[in-house]
């Protein structure tokens, strides 16, 4: 089933601020880490976590604004679509089962009879 | 915001307060995974800390978190927009991440309130529960709308992948 244009822009809108402030995250990592590390009294290799945290900002930043111009660009799309493509639930008189009734699809899925 | 509909301030409550109760049953869910799984110690002596955090963690909490949602939908069938779906299984992250961040940087108070607020204040920085639980509300929304639940399937795989590697990275790189 292919799903109606639009239908991730909403999703989008919701993601992408959370993609930036995963990205602030990641950019204090290393700074936060440490000093939790030193007063804990444990080594690490500060240099491999700065250099993945600066990683993950950029992807997270990158996705995070391409995310928020997806979204709040784009077209959302229109909740009736979704229920013109799967039609309504109805029971059906014959077999008293729920059925999918759709304007091009008047049967009952299962037992063939008229809705 | 086109069609979006306003969501209840209730059904906000109920995915972020069973969002944090789902912490609690993942926690009992990890430990019966792990039980179930004990001897992998054997194999290797960091082999029960790679698959707890990678494999078992992801894949019980991820499928907690969202409680709210499934509730939500099971009691009331609310006609919802996508996009509302998408908050709700955010906020059941954030209840999630609530409840375990404070367990965490409770634990760590042994070192002092610094490091204790510090972790918070770090863990609080990176939304990942948040992030992968929205993934998680899609799936939950297309399934709703669309009658086929291989869209939860593939969302909450999803989410679970995005939780597996963050943890695996927390792991080796610090």
């Amino acid at each position: 089933m292919t799903l109606p244009k639009g239908t991730m822009t909403g999703s989008l809108k919701v993601l992408a601020p959370l993609l930036i402030w995963m990205s602030i995250g990641w950019f204090s990592y290393p700074y936060l880490i440490k000093d939790i590390a030193d007063a804990a009294g444990e080594s690490m290799n500060i240099e491999e976590v700065r250099t993945f945290s600066l990683i993950m900002t950029g992807v997270c930043l990158s996705l995070g604004i391409l995310f928020g111009i997806m979204g709040f660009r784009g077209k959302t799309v229109d909740e009736n679509e979704f229920k013109r493509m799967t039609g309504e639930l109805v029971i059906c008189q014959h077999c008293h089962r729920e059925a999918e009734k759709k304007p091009e699809t008047i049967k009952c899925q299962h037992c063939d009879g008229y809705l | 915001m086109g069609n979006v509909k306003k969501l209840p301030v209730s059904y906000l409550a109920i995915a972020f307060g069973l969002g944090a109760v789902a912490g609690f049953i993942a926690i009992w869910g990890e430990m019966g995974m792990m039980l179930n799984n004990f001897g992998i110690i054997f194999l290797e002596p960091t082999a029960i800390t790679v698959f707890s955090a990678v494999i078992v963690a992801p894949l019980v909490e991820e499928l907690a978190k969202p409680l709210g949602i499934y509730m939500i939908q099971g009691d009331e069938e609310p006609d919802l927009s996508l996009q509302n779906w998408v908050v709700l299984g955010a906020m059941g992250g954030l209840g999630f991440a609530v409840l375990e961040n404070i367990l965490y940087a409770s634990n760590v108070l042994s070192f002092g309130t610094d490091v204790a607020l510090g972790l918070l204040l770090l863990r609080f920085l990176l939304p990942l529960h948040m992030i992968a639980s929205a993934i998680t509300g899609l799936g939950f929304g297309l399934w709703v709308k669309t009658r086929k639940g291989i869209y939860f399937v593939i969302c909450i795989f999803i989410a679970m992948l995005i939780h597996g590697l963050f943890n695996f990275a927390a792991i080796f790189v610090g």
